[in-house]
């Protein structure tokens, strides 16, 4: 009886101590190494595609839209430190009323200060060029959102009655892509492309003056989707390098060099499916790498399959082209040597899968993700399987240090993706101070997500979200 | 009615009860008693015509001479003279060679003398007592007979047994002999001082009255006669003395011993009731007798069968000789396996010494079944009764009547439901708890990978399975805990059985034996002793010499 007696609590003791601890999982997901922001209510139509970062006042910054044209725009201060503020400062930007239209733009621009001329003559910080609109307007132009509340706009070119055709669609309702750029310095200069009438303008800084960026061709050879995507690199004082895109038949990117107010016209690279249907600037090899370390931006772009990372200051250093010249020739064979630093393709990595179909490029970003002092390449590929996830997405980053070498040192995923997430499809890089984290959207499912943990940051700089 | 049978040496007296074909004659016998009896009584109470009508019946119905002398004394009481010398008449006429043919004449001559005389006083002779023959009776006007000396026949003190009168009434005296056919005498006693009659003595005071062959009937007198049957074929002399006394039917009959031609052979055993079978080792005859069993049989070898259930049967050969009496006494030996009879109160599989021996039924017939003598190890199972196991030892040619009470299993639905609810807890606990700790781990591998995002839904699926795995485990353990208890917990009793006291074998011919020694025999001369494994024979001699069985009925 005895031994029957001690059965019973033996056997409970036992199924207590082999019994599971259900607090180590809030423990677990307490400092996690992927952060998701929180998506405002009132951006109904996707949260992420539309992505952009900056810096104020030492503070990250992060613009994300959902689908262009038809949805708002929310800012997130991001913060120092690896406890980001996930929720929205402000969730209203682009925001259209009754026949009060605003077109988000698929590629934003972050303006840390500018100014804002007569009649209003004001100096703003913390502006965000968001799109096209008429808004605060006497007439239609690109808007910008910025600190306390305040908005102003700039008059769109007005070359072939462009800004006839911009009234035109905001009053019927027709989207109107814009893509915006800047240098990102304090106060940039403003690229803007609209490749629905194969445009290209800049403004100086605090400018409110569009100055168009012309081809070497007639208006009628203008080619297809001139202006889906820009890049403003800054060479020097009031001295640019701008890249224009035209995703066309073919991929075409178009090179000036604007001095001031007078730009020139480079030439053309190309020659492979959707060159440059995506570009990003920064320093890619750091100022201290040999041969190749300068401290002007370098071009990263890509086309359907590869990025490619190009010498800014080269580039820049092209010579102009008579826009009288009669047509172009798209080629990166003309190309002096090592303006092409280096270029690669999809990676695969034992979780990752199906490559060739990822859609590699589809967002790129620079970011110093190991805190090293000069940015990788962060390359969006939404397509990607991920655990077998078919379109799951990932992001993969590029390590490029000299000419010609490249590593591809860390791929970010959702640990729980799904199939068609499509993670990858925005990509963008905040500073929590000492280094960057990357940010990704998945497009479809609606996420943007910090990853604060990668492979490439050292120990010392990965923090109690990293352990 | 019991049986009694008296070894003398020269003579064999039993009374035994009619029996089978015997039994419509001992009812003649008996009617004729009767009528006899009542006759005597109506004229022991001086209604003389009353028992003159029943001895006329009784001749009617049963024509025995003595109905006619009786009738003829009781006309004589009545004066009827006519009627009485026509009775007396009869009687002669009748039985010719009645003992008493003399007296029975003189009577008549006396009737008709007073016949005679009577008719003359009706023409002229005045009344007076007449002397009918003065050499021998005489006439008395109350009707009474005076004997030869004229003493009247209530003078002096009555004789101690009643000797023949005028007044008496004749006796009936049936006499029979087994086998029928011998030749026998009569001898009256003719003296009460008269010496006991010994056979082929002078026996002064003895006459020989009659003679005649087995059957024979008498017409007696009162008074004492003896018979004595001759020797007859094989057959040994036979003899006994007889007392008559008035209006009486006696019966007598004779067994006669055949004497130094044929042997007696008695078989007794430790079994009574075993079956005998006499030269017929292929038992193609009936019984020869049960034991134990004595009979006579013819001299010379004999092969003796004994059998009896539950005993190993028994062969022997015995050699008698003429005139030999022998006792054998076998000790037969019982058999080396017994038959355990079982009942139970339901339906029950049976095992015995883990070998399957069949089922009992309820309703049916106790199950039995045979098996080697000695201690055994029974299994009785039933569905959903506890099992039994015990120890029986089994007698040596015996049945062994067992009763195995099976009790019901206690329920133990509850429990199993418990077990396996608990069982299926903690194994849905195990199963949870792993997937929560695969979970974890896959959490802390994509967090290791950097990966892991701050929504990730496996984190609250393994929270859940968490809780599950342990609230499994408790309830789990709980359950096992109640169903543990709920298997040992047993209220009810065990199955048990009850051995009852062994009986014999069933006989087969119905006559069931009972395992005892048979009653001891009065001590004889032991003149051989024979005994095989298990089983002691002793062939004892009988005293030689001849006997007369009588069989009598009063």
């Amino acid at each position: 009886m005895l031994a029957r007696a001690s059965l019973f609590p033996t056997l409970l003791l036992a199924s207590l101590a082999a019994g599971c601890s259900w607090g180590r999982f809030s423990d677990i997901l307490e400092n996690g190494p992927v952060v998701f922001l929180e998506k405002p209510g009132n951006l109904q139509a996707g949260f992420g595609p539309v992505m952009q970062a900056g810096t104020q006042d030492g503070e990250s910054r992060l613009i994300v839209g959902g689908l262009h044209g038809t949805s708002p725009a929310a800012i997130f201060s991001i913060g120092k430190g690896q406890e980001p503020n996930v929720v929205a400062s402000r969730s209203d930007y682009c925001t259209s009323a009754a026949e009060d239209w605003c077109f988000l733009a698929p590629q934003v621009a972050f303006l840390p200060k500018t100014h804002v001329g007569a009649p209003r003559n004001l100096d703003l910080t913390g502006c965000v060029a968001v799109g096209i609109s008429e808004a605060n307007l006497e007439g239609n132009g690109v808007l910008f959102e910025c600190d306390d509340g305040e908005s102003f706009g700039r008059p769109v070119s007005d070359y072939g009655n462009y800004d006839d055709d911009v009234e035109h669609a905001l009053k019927t309702g027709q989207d109107e892509p814009l893509a915006i750029a800047t240098d990102g310095s304090e106060d940039p200069p403003v690229l803007v492309g609209a490749p629905t009438n194969e445009l290209a303008w800049y403004y100086e800084p605090s400018s409110n003056v569009p100055i168009d960026l012309r081809l070497p061709v007639d208006d009628e050879d203008l080619p297809d989707g001139f202006g889906t995507s820009v890049q403003a690199l800054r060479i020097a004082d009031s001295s640019w390098l701008f890249a224009v895109s035209a995703q066309g038949n073919d991929g075409e990117l178009h090179l000036y060099r604007a001095d001031g107010a007078r730009p020139r016209y480079l030439g053309c690279l190309g020659g492979t499916p959707d060159f440059a249907r995506k570009m990003t600037s920064g320093l890619v090899p750091g100022p201290d790498t040999p041969d190749i370390g300068d401290s002007i931006p370098d071009l990263v772009v890509s086309d359907r399959a590869q990025v490619y990372v190009f010498d800014g200051a080269k580039l820049a250093a092209l010579p102009p082209v008579p826009t009288d010249q009669d047509g172009y020739t798209c080629t990166l064979a003309a190309l002096p040597e090592s303006t092409l630093i280096t270029s690669f393709g999809c990676g695969s990595t034992p979780q990752t899968s199906e490559c060739s179909s990822a859609d590699f490029g589809a967002a790129l970003a620079l970011g110093d993700i190991d805190g090293d002092g000069d940015n990788e390449v962060i390359v969006g590929a939404p397509a990607m399987t991920v655990r077998g996830e078919h379109g799951a997405g990932a992001i993969l980053t590029y390590d490029v240090d000299t000419i010609g070498d490249h590593e591809l040192k860390d791929v970010r995923f959702f640990a729980q993706g799904e199939g068609g997430d499509a993670l990858g499809g925005s990509v963008a890089a905040v500073s929590i101070g000492n280094r960057d984290v990357i940010v990704g959207g998945a497009i479809r499912s609606g996420q943007v997500g910090l990853f604060y943990c990668s492979d490439m940051v050292p120990g010392p700089m990965r923090g109690s979200r990293c352990e | 009615m019991a049986v009694i049978a008296l070894f003398l040496p020269a003579l064999l007296l039993v009374s035994r009860a009619p029996a089978g074909p015997a039994q419509s004659s001992a009812q003649r016998l008996e009617s004729i008693r009767q009528r006899m009896e009542q006759g005597q009584g109506l004229y022991v109470a001086k209604n003389y015509q009353g028992a003159a009508q029943i001895f006329e019946d009784g001749y009617a119905t049963y024509p025995y001479s003595a109905f006619l002398f009786n009738a003829g004394v009781c006309y004589q009481k009545l004066e009827k003279y006519e009627a009485a010398l026509m009775k007396f008449r009869d009687y002669l006429r009748v039985d010719p060679n009645a003992p008493d043919v003399a007296k029975v004449n003189e009577r008549i001559a006396a009737l008709e003398a007073a016949l005679a005389r009577a008719r003359a006083e009706e023409a002229g002779v005045p009344e007076a007592g007449v002397d009918l023959d003065a050499g021998t009776a005489v006439v008395t006007t109350d009707g009474g007979v005076l004997d030869d000396a004229g003493a009247p026949p209530d003078a002096g003190p009555p004789p101690a047994m009643v000797t023949d009168d005028a007044d008496a009434m004749k006796s009936l005296v049936v006499v029979e002999t087994e086998p029928p056919g011998a030749p026998l005498k009569l001898y009256q006693r003719l003296s009460d001082a008269a010496a006991a009659f010994v056979v082929g003595g002078e026996n002064k005071d003895w006459k020989e009255v009659s003679t005649a062959s087995s059957p024979t009937n008498f017409t007696l007198a009162v008074g004492r006669y003896h018979v004595v049957v001759d020797k007859f074929r094989d057959f040994n002399v036979s003899h006994t003395n007889i007392d008559v006394q008035p209006g009486h039917v006696h019966q007598f009959k004779a067994n006669l011993s055949q004497g130094e031609f044929m042997a007696f052979l008695r078989v007794a055993a430790n079994v009574q009731g075993g079956y005998l079978y006499l030269d017929d080792n292929a038992k193609q005859r009936p019984p020869w007798g049960n034991t134990p069993h004595g009979e006579l049989v013819p001299a010379g070898k004999h092969d003796i069968l004994i059998e009896a259930p539950g005993f190993q049967p028994f062969k022997t050969t015995v050699d008698v000789k003429h005139g030999e009496q022998k006792d054998l006494e076998v000790a037969l030996s019982r058999l080396n396996y017994g038959i355990v009879r079982l009942r139970s109160n339901t339906d029950v599989s049976v095992k015995v010494d883990g070998v399957p021996k069949g089922d009992f039924r309820i309703g049916g017939a106790p199950f039995e079944f045979q098996a080697p003598a000695g201690p055994h190890k029974i299994e009785v199972t039933s569905i959903g009764r506890k099992d039994f196991e015990g120890s029986i030892d089994i007698p040596r040619g015996q049945v062994l009547p067992l009763h195995v009470t099976m009790i019901q299993k206690y329920p133990r639905t509850g429990a199993w439901v418990q077990a396996i609810v608990g069982g299926a807890l903690i194994g849905g606990a195990t199963v949870a708890g792993i997937y929560s700790n695969k979970a974890y781990e896959s959490l802390e591998k994509d967090r290791q990978a950097g990966t892991l995002t701050d929504e990730d839904s496996r984190a609250v699926a393994g929270r859940w399975l968490a809780v599950g795995s342990n609230v499994g485990f408790v309830g789990g353990t709980v359950l096992i805990g109640l169903a543990t208890y709920n298997f040992i917990k047993d209220p009810l009793p065990e199955s048990s059985s009850q051995i009852e006291k062994a009986v014999e074998f069933d006989d087969p011919m119905k006559a069931r034996p009972t395992a005892r020694l048979a009653p001891k025999l009065p001590p004889r001369e032991r003149v051989a002793e024979r005994s095989a494994p298990g089983t002691g024979v002793h062939v004892k001699p009988a005293p030689v010499g001849v006997g007369l069985g009588v069989e009598g009925r009063f």
